[in-house]
C-alpha cells in the first residue's frame, strides 16, 4: 500500500515528525514500511519560471537564449537547445548551484552567451504525464499558464513529500487505505484523527427526463454481493483533475485520466473502496447484479472479449452486461470525453468470488486486488460519500441522487466480552486497565466495564450504530496527559506477585474469577476481530511487545524431550557418508520429465510414475523426484563442467512414490540416500565395502544380489548389485536364501549400487567412471537395533591354513568362500588373497588362493583336529568341482 | 674408556708377574691379544667391523677361543689361575665390544634418522572427511538446541492435503495465502506443504497436552529462484500447548535460541504481524549479528533481521483438534532456516547452496 506523508498529514498531523520516526511507529504496530522514497531527492534550486524573451543564439542555430522570470527583480539569462518552448511559456529552471538527479548545474558559457542555469524537462524531474500533461514528451517541461512564478518546483509538483510503501498484513483490509493507516498512526501517536470531508449538495431532481436518477438496483445473490450502492450525477464536465489530486495519484503509482475516473481512484487509495463510474447513457433500464449466463461474453475496458461462466458476477442493465463485478468495466459503459451523466457504483462483492473470477479470466485490476483483500460495509458507504463530496468540491457534476441501494441485512457490530485477567493469561504480563480501555477506545472500539455476574448473552447488545453516524467516530480524546503512548516500560511488574503468577499458571481460563470484564463493541471496519485474543493483540500492539519479559523455561519442566530414533539413525548415516569422504548436497525436490528418459527408463517403469505439479515454476521443476539419482548426476555434471574433479557427494531426501496417478491419496514419502563417487582410483569394490559397512550399522540380514539389467538400465549391466534386506528376527533366512539359487523373490529390494552405464553418463554429459549407491532408508530407519551383547575375546590362539584351488573361470569366487565357510563350525574366516588365470591354471580355469582361519574358543586345537577340518574343506570343494592345486 | 683400559692393564700385568714371571708365554700371548683386540675395538668405525673383530677373537675359530682351548694342556696347578686369567680377558673383550657396539649402533641410528628426513612442507593426497551441508548443519544444530530445552522431534509429511496446510490452520478458503501463486498444487486437494505448521495439526490430533515439539523439514513456495528465494527451503516449527503457557514463555525460548544461533549479546524484538493460525501473531527480529544493531548492509541499515514468525496458537486451531482452548493455551513459531544459514555464513545468493558445487561444500 503506497501512501504519501502529505496525504496522511491531512488526517493526522505528522508534518513535525521525521520520516524515520514515523516508520518506526508504524513498524511497532505491525505496519512495516518497506520503502520510503523522497520524491524530491537530488532536486535543488529548481523554480517555476516564465520565459519572457527568447531568441536565437547569435553564433549557432542549435541554441536559443532566453530570459526567464523567477519573480526576482532581474530576469535570468538561460541558454537552451530545446525547441518545444516559446516566449510567454511557463517552465522551470535550475539555477546555478542547483541539482537534478544525477547532475549538478552551474553557470556555463555557450559560445559567448552565459547561461545562469538550465531549463529542465519532466523526465529530469522524474515526473510523468500523470502530473503534468506532456511531461514525458521530449523537450522542456511546460507548466500550465496559471503557474505562479518563482515557486520551488518541489512544492509546486508535490515533490517535497515521501512515498511510503507499507506492507499490510492479510487480515487488515481496512489498512489498504490512506485513512486506515492514518487511523492507526493517530492512535500510536496519540494525536487527533481528522474526519474525512463528506459534505456535498444534492441538487433538485429534474422532472421527467431520463437524464435519469430513477434507476433501481437489484442484486440477485446477496451472498455474492451483500451491499450495492449507487449514485447519479448529471451535468458532468469531463476535464483534467486539479494538480493536487493528480500529484497524489501519481505519487502512489496511478495514472490520471479525467476528473471522474481520477476521483474513483483517489477514493480507492484514500478510503480503500473500489468505485466504478458508468456512463449513464449506456445503462438501459435498471442495474442488475447477477451471475453471467452460460456462454455470455463481455468486452472489457482493455478491449479484450472475455468468455464468462455461471459463477462469475456481472453488473448488467436490463439488456446487457456492463462490467465484470469488482474487476473491470465494459468497453462501452465507461467514461469518455462525451460523458455528461454518471452512475457511480460503490459495492461489496464477496472476495472469494472476485478472486476466482479474476484468476479464471487471467484479469487483474486495482479494484480486483483490493476486493480480494476484503472490503467492509463501512468503506462502501464512506467511499461513495467521499466520492460525491469530491465531485461536488471539484465541480465535476451535479449530484442528482446520492443513494440507490440494494443490500442484505448488514451484520450488527460484534460485541465481545473480555476479562482483564485474560491479558495476563495470554501475554504473561498484566496490562494496566487504563491502557486497555484507552487503546481500544482510540481504535474506535466502544468499551464498557461490566460486572462479572452478567454473562454476555443475558446482556442485550447495544444497538448498532447507523452507518451515517460513523463518519465522525474516530475523534480521540485530546490532551490526555497520562496517555499510555510514550510512557517508558516499567521494570518488573508490581502487580504480579509470585502467588499471582502461580494461580494464573495453573488455573484454567474458565475458572478465573475476574474482578471485572470489559464489553467491547467492534467497529464495522474491523472484520478481523473475532474473539478476545484479537482484542488482546489490538491492545498489545499499541501497548508494546517490548514490555513482555521472557519467562525462562517455565512450562514443560520435567518433560523429557528428545531426538527421535529416526533422526538419530539419519545422523548416523550422515556420519558414515562423511567418513567416506562424501560431501552432502541439497537439491530441489523437483526434476524435469527428461531426467527419466536420460536414465534410459522405459515408460512403464515405476520410477516414471512421477507426481506432476499443477503450477510448477518451470518445466525443469515440474515433477516430484521418484529417485535421487538424476539430480545427483546433474550435480556431478555441474561440478565437472566447473572443473571440479575427484569428489564424492551424498544426499538424503524424500522421494515421492504415488500409488496411482493422478494422485488420489497421499503418496509414500521415502527418505532415500544417494551417494555418488567420482574419485580417482575408486572401484566397485570400494562402493561395495561402503554399502556393507553402512547397512551393517543397522542389520546383518542383507544380501547383495546381481542386478537385473532391464530393471536398472542406468547401471552397467554387469557391474552393479541390488541390495536386499531380510526381515528382522528371522535369523538364518539369509543362509536359506543363499543356498537357493536365484531366489529372486526373497528379501526386500531396498536399493542398489553400481557403475553408471556409459549411455546414461553420456546423457548427463558426465566424464569418467561414476559409481552410485541409492538406498531407501525407510526400512533401516525403522529398525530397532538391540543392545550389543559382548562376546568374550578368544583365550586360545587361532590357526591359519592356506589353500589354492582351480575352478571354472566364469564361476564367482564367492561360491568357494561360501562352501569353505560352511565346511566346519571351527572356520571363522575365509579370505581370498590371490586369483590367477593363465597357463598354469589351465584353459578356461582360474586359480583361487585363500587363507582359512580356524578358532576353537574352548581349547587349543590339536594337529589332528586341524587336519580333520582341512580334509573336510578339500572334500567339500572337490564335491563342488573345485580341485586342490 | 681409556681409564678402564689402563687400570685393567696394570691389574692384569700384576697377576701375570705373580704367577708366571715376566716372560711366561701364555701371559705374553693373552696380554698381547688383549692389547691388540682393545686397539682394534677402539679403532672400529662401524658395527660390521666390530662384528668381524668379535668373530676373529671370540668366534669358533677365534684367537682367544684357541688360547682357551690350549688351557687343557697346562699343568693341573696352573690351569685354574690361567683359566681365570683367560676368562677375565674374554670378559674384558666382551665388555669392550658391547660398549663400543652400543655406541656405534646409536651413531648409526642417528645417521639413519637423519637420512630418513622428509620435507614436511610437502603434501601428498589430502585426507578428505566429507561435510554436512550448511543448510542441514544449521537445521541439526537448531534441532539439538530445542531438544536440549525438552522439545521432542516430530517430523511430518511434505505432500499434504489442503486441510492440513490451510483449513485446520484457520486459513479460510478465500484467504490470500491460499492463492495458487504461493503454493504448489498437485490436485485440488493435495499440495506441497507451504509451511511446517502442518506438523502442528498432525501432532495435536494424536497427542494431548502437554505438547512440546519441534517439526523440522522441507517446505515449498512457488517462488522463482533468485538471490533471496528458492522454491524449497527448510523450516523448523515449534509448538507448545499446556496450561498456563504465555507469550512471555515464547519470548524466553526465542531469546535463548537467537543467542544460541548468533551470540550472547543478541537481542530480539517482537513486532505485530498476522498469521491465521496464531493470535496474537508476531514477527520476530534479532539484532543484526553483523553490526549488533548499528545498521549495516546485511540488516539493510535497520539493525535488525527478521528471523521467524510466532504467536499464541489461535483458539480456532485448538478447537479444530479438540483441545479445550479455555483450559489450554499454547505458542507456536516457525522459521525459515535457509535465510538464517545465509546470514550466519554470509551467503549472498540463496541459490548457491543448492548447486552442490564441491568448492562451496568444502568451505564448511
Amino acid at each position: 500500500m503506497k501512501v504519501t506523508l502529505n496525504w496522511l498529514n491531512e488526517y493526522v498531523k505528522i508534518d513535525d515528525l521525521s520520516v524515520d520516526f514515523i516508520k518506526d511507529k508504524l513498524l511497532n504496530i505491525g505496519l512495516e514500511v518497506e520503502s520510503a522514497i523522497y520524491l524530491g531527492q537530488d532536486i535543488d534550486k529548481v523554480f517555476t519560471c516564465k520565459i519572457t524573451e527568447m531568441h536565437k543564439h547569435p553564433k549557432t542555430d542549435k541554441l536559443f537564449v532566453c530570459l526567464v522570470d523567477i519573480g526576482a527583480d532581474e530576469k535570468i539569462q538561460i541558454v537552451t537547445g530545446a525547441t518545444n518552448i516559446k516566449a510567454e511559456d511557463m517552465s522551470c529552471v535550475v539555477l546555478d548551484g542547483g541539482r537534478l538527479p544525477g547532475k549538478a548545474i552551474g553557470t556555463a558559457d555557450f559560445k559567448g552567451e552565459i547561461s545562469h542555469g538550465m531549463l529542465c524537462s519532466g523526465a529530469e524531474l522524474r515526473i510523468t504525464n500523470a502530473v503534468i500533461d506532456g511531461a514525458e514528451d521530449d523537450g522542456l517541461l511546460i507548466l500550465p499558464p496559471d503557474t505562479p512564478v518563482g515557486m520551488d518546483i518541489k512544492r509546486f509538483l508535490g515533490l517535497n513529500d515521501y512515498v511510503l510503501d507499507v506492507a499490510v498484513t492479510a487480515n487488515r483490509g481496512d489498512c489498504h487505505s490512506v485513512y486506515g493507516i492514518a487511523r492507526e498512526l493517530a492512535v500510536t501517536l496519540n494525536r487527533e484523527l481528522k474526519p474525512l470531508a463528506l459534505d456535498y449538495e444534492v441538487c433538485e431532481r429534474r422532472a421527467k427526463t431520463r437524464q435519469s436518477h430513477d434507476i433501481a438496483v437489484i442484486t440477485k445473490d446477496k451472498k455474492l454481493c451483500p451491499m450495492y450502492q449507487g449514485a447519479v450525477i448529471s451535468d458532468i464536465a469531463i476535464r483534467p483533475s486539479p494538480l493536487w489530486l493528480r500529484r497524489r495519484l501519481w505519487a502512489c503509482g496511478h495514472s490520471c485520466r479525467n476528473n471522474i475516473v481520477d476521483i474513483t481512484n483517489y477514493v480507492l487509495l484514500e478510503v480503500g473502496q473500489p468505485l466504478h463510474a458508468f456512463d449513464l447513457t449506456a445503462i438501459e433500464g435498471d442495474i442488475n447484479v447477477r451471475t453471467a449466463a452460460k456462454n455470455e461474453k463481455i468486452t472489457a475496458l482493455d478491449g479484450i472479449v472475455y468468455d464468462l461462466d455461471e459463477n462469475m458476477m456481472l453488473i448488467a442493465d436490463d439488456k446487457k452486461a456492463l462490467a465484470i463485478a469488482g474487476i473491470m468495466g465494459g468497453e462501452f459503459s465507461g467514461i469518455s470525453e462525451n460523458t455528461t451523466a454518471v452512475f457511480l457504483e460503490s459495492a461489496r462483492f464477496a472476495r472469494g468470488s472476485v478472486r476466482q473470477t479474476s484468476r479464471a479470466l487471467g484479469l487483474r485490476s486495482d479494484s480486483s486486488s483490493r476486493f480480494e483483500k476484503g472490503v467492509d460495509y463501512f468503506s462502501v458507504e464512506t467511499g461513495r460519500e467521499r466520492a460525491l463530496a469530491l465531485i461536488d468540491e471539484l465541480n465535476a457534476g451535479k449530484i442528482r441522487c446520492n443513494l440507490i441501494e440494494d443490500k442484505a441485512e448488514i451484520p450488527k457490530e460484534k460485541v465481545l466480552d473480555i476479562k482483564y485477567a485474560q491479558f495476563k493469561q495470554i501475554l504473561g504480563i498484566n496490562v494496566p486497565r487504563k491502557a486497555i480501555k484507552e487503546i481500544l477506545t482510540r481504535l474506535s472500539f466502544k468499551v464498557e466495564e461490566i460486572t462479572p455476574k452478567s454473562p454476555a448473552m443475558d446482556h442485550p447488545a447495544p444497538p448498532p450504530r447507523p452507518l451515517s453516524e460513523m463518519s465522525s467516530w474516530g475523534t480521540p480524546r485530546e490532551g490526555n496527559e497520562e496517555a499510555f503512548v510514550g510512557t517508558p516500560p516499567r521494570e518488573g511488574n508490581p502487580q504480579s506477585s509470585a502467588a499471582d503468577l502461580n494461580s494464573t499458571l495453573h488455573s484454567p481460563l474458565s475458572t478465573l474469577t475476574p474482578t471485572s470484564s470489559l464489553r467491547v463493541t467492534v467497529p464495522l471496519f474491523r472484520e478481523d476481530i473475532d474473539n478476545f485474543t484479537d482484542l488482546i493483540e489490538e491492545v498489545v500492539r499499541f501497548y508494546g511487545y517490548d514490555k513482555l519479559r521472557g519467562t525462562r523455561y517455565k512450562s514443560g519442566i520435567g518433560q523429557s524431550g528428545g531426538i527421535s530414533k529416526r533422526r538419530e539413525n539419519i545422523n548416523k548415516i550422515e556420519e558414515i557418508c562423511c567418513a567416506a569422504g562424501a560431501f552432502e548436497i541439497n537439491n530441489f525436490s523437483f526434476i524435469p520429465a527428461r531426467h527419466l528418459d536420460m536414465l534410459c527408463l522405459p515408460e512403464d517403469d515405476k520410477l516414471c510414475k512421477a507426481i506432476r505439479l499443477i503450477n510448477p515454476i518451470s518445466e525443469d521443476c515440474a515433477f516430484m523426484r521418484t529417485q535421487l539419482l538424476s539430480s545427483m548426476l546433474e550435480t556431478i555434471r555441474r561440478n565437472q563442467a566447473r572443473q571440479n574433479e575427484d569428489f564424492a557427494l551424498f544426499e538424503i531426501d524424500n522421494v515421492f512414490i504415488a500409488d496411482s496417478l493422478p494422485l488420489e491419496t497421499l503418496p509414500q514419502e521415502n527418505l532415500t540416500l544417494c551417494v555418488g563417487f567420482c574419485q580417482k582410483g575408486k572401484d566397485i569394490f570400494d562402493v561395495k565395502a561402503f554399502a556393507a559397512a553402512l547397512i551393517e550399522e543397522f542389520t546383518k540380514e542383507f544380501e547383495f544380489a546381481p542386478i537385473c539389467p532391464t530393471d536398472k538400465p542406468f547401471l552397467h549391466p554387469l557391474i552393479g548389485c541390488e541390495i536386499r534386506l531380510f526381515t528382522q528376527g528371522k535369523a538364518g533366512e539369509k543362509e536359506k536364501l543363499a543356498s537357493e539359487k536365484g531366489g529372486d523373490n526373497s528379501g526386500i529390494s531396498t536399493g542398489y549400487f553400481g557403475k553408471i552405464h556409459p549411455k546414461t553418463a553420456k546423457n548427463f554429459e558426465i566424464k569418467g567412471d561414476v559409481y552410485i549407491l541409492e538406498l531407501n532408508l525407510e526400512p533401516l530407519l525403522g529398525m530397532e537395533k538391540p543392545p550389543v551383547r559382548f562376546v568374550p575375546l578368544p583365550k586360545f590362539p587361532s590357526v591359519e591354513r592356506d589353500f589354492a584351488v582351480t575352478i571354472d573361470a566364469g564361476r564367482p569366487a564367492g561360491e568357494i568362500v561360501a562352501i569353505v565357510k560352511n565346511a566346519d563350525k571351527l572356520i571363522k574366516n575365509v579370505e581370498i588373497f590371490d586369483i590367477y588365470t593363465g597357463e598354469q591354471a589351465g584353459e578356461g580355469k582360474k586359480s583361487i588362493a585363500f587363507k582359512v582361519t580356524l578358532l576353537n574358543r574352548e581349547k587349543t586345537m590339536t594337529e589332528g583336529e586341524i587336519n580333520a577340518v582341512c580334509e573336510k574343506v578339500v572334500l567339500d570343494l572337490a564335491a563342488a568341482g573345485a580341485r586342490l592345486r | 674408556m681409556k681409564k678402564t683400559q689402563t687400570s685393567f692393564n696394570i691389574e692384569t700385568r700384576e697377576i701375570f708377574k705373580r704367577l708366571f714371571g715376566e716372560n711366561t708365554m701364555l701371559t705374553e700371548q693373552l696380554n698381547r691379544l688383549l692389547n691388540d683386540t682393545t686397539a682394534l675395538i677402539d679403532s672400529a668405525g662401524d658395527t660390521k667391523t666390530l662384528y668381524g673383530i668379535r668373530v676373529a677373537v671370540l668366534g669358533k675359530n677365534g684367537s682367544l677361543t684357541g688360547i682357551l682351548r690350549g688351557l687343557k694342556d697346562l699343568k693341573n696347578e696352573e690351569r685354574p689361575v690361567a683359566g681365570k686369567l683367560a676368562n677375565d680377558v674374554r670378559e674384558t673383550i666382551e665388555r669392550e665390544l658391547a660398549q663400543k657396539e652400543e655406541r656405534l649402533s646409536d651413531e648409526e641410528m642417528e645417521r639413519r634418522l637423519l637420512y630418513e628426513k622428509v620435507d614436511l612442507t610437502l603434501d601428498k593426497k589430502p585426507f578428505i572427511v566429507g561435510k554436512i551441508h550448511p543448510l542441514n548443519a544449521v537445521l541439526k544444530k537448531s534441532v539439538a538446541f530445542f531438544v536440549g530445552l525438552g522439545f521432542r522431534v516430530e517430523e511430518s509429511r511434505e505432500i499434504e492435503t489442503v486441510y492440513y496446510n490451510f483449513d485446520a490452520l484457520n486459513t479460510a478458503p478465500d484467504h490470500p495465502a491460499r492463492d495458487a501463486q504461493d503454493t504448489f498444487f498437485i490436485t485440488q486437494d493435495i499440495l506441497l506443504r507451504s509451511q511446517t505448521s502442518t506438523g502442528q495439526i498432525r501432532v495435536m490430533e494424536k497427542t494431548r497436552p502437554p505438547i512440546r515439539i519441534i517439526s523440522p523439514g522441507r517446505v515449498y513456495r512457488s517462488d522463482e529462484a533468485d538471490a533471496t528465494h528458492t522454491p524449497c527451503f527448510n523450516q523448523i516449527e515449534g509448538l507448545v500447548v499446556d496450561k498456563g503457557v504465555t507469550m512471555c514463555d515464547l519470548k524466553a525460548v526465542l531469546e535463548s535460541y537467537a543467542k544460541f544461533l548468533f551470540s550472547d549479546c543478541t537481542k530480539i524484538r517482537f513486532r505485530p504481524s498476522y498469521f491465521p493460525f496464531t493470535e496474537p501473531s508476531v514477527e520476530v527480529d534479532a539484532s543484526c549479528p553483523a553490526c549488533h544493531g548499528s545498521g549495516c548492509r546485511i540488516c539493510k541499515g535497520t539493525g535488525w533481521i527478521e528471523i521467524l514468525g510466532a504467536g499464541m496458537v489461535n483458539r480456532n486451531v485448538l478447537k479444530g483438534v479438540g483441545i479445550d482452548s479455555d483450559v489450554y493455551t499454547g505458542y507456536a513459531f516457525g522459521m525459515g532456516l535457509n535465510r538464517i544459514t545465509a546470514i550466519i555464513h554470509g551467503i549472498t545468493d540463496a541459490r548457491v547452496p543448492f548447486e552442490g558445487d564441491v568448492r562451496f561444500l568444502k568451505q564448511f
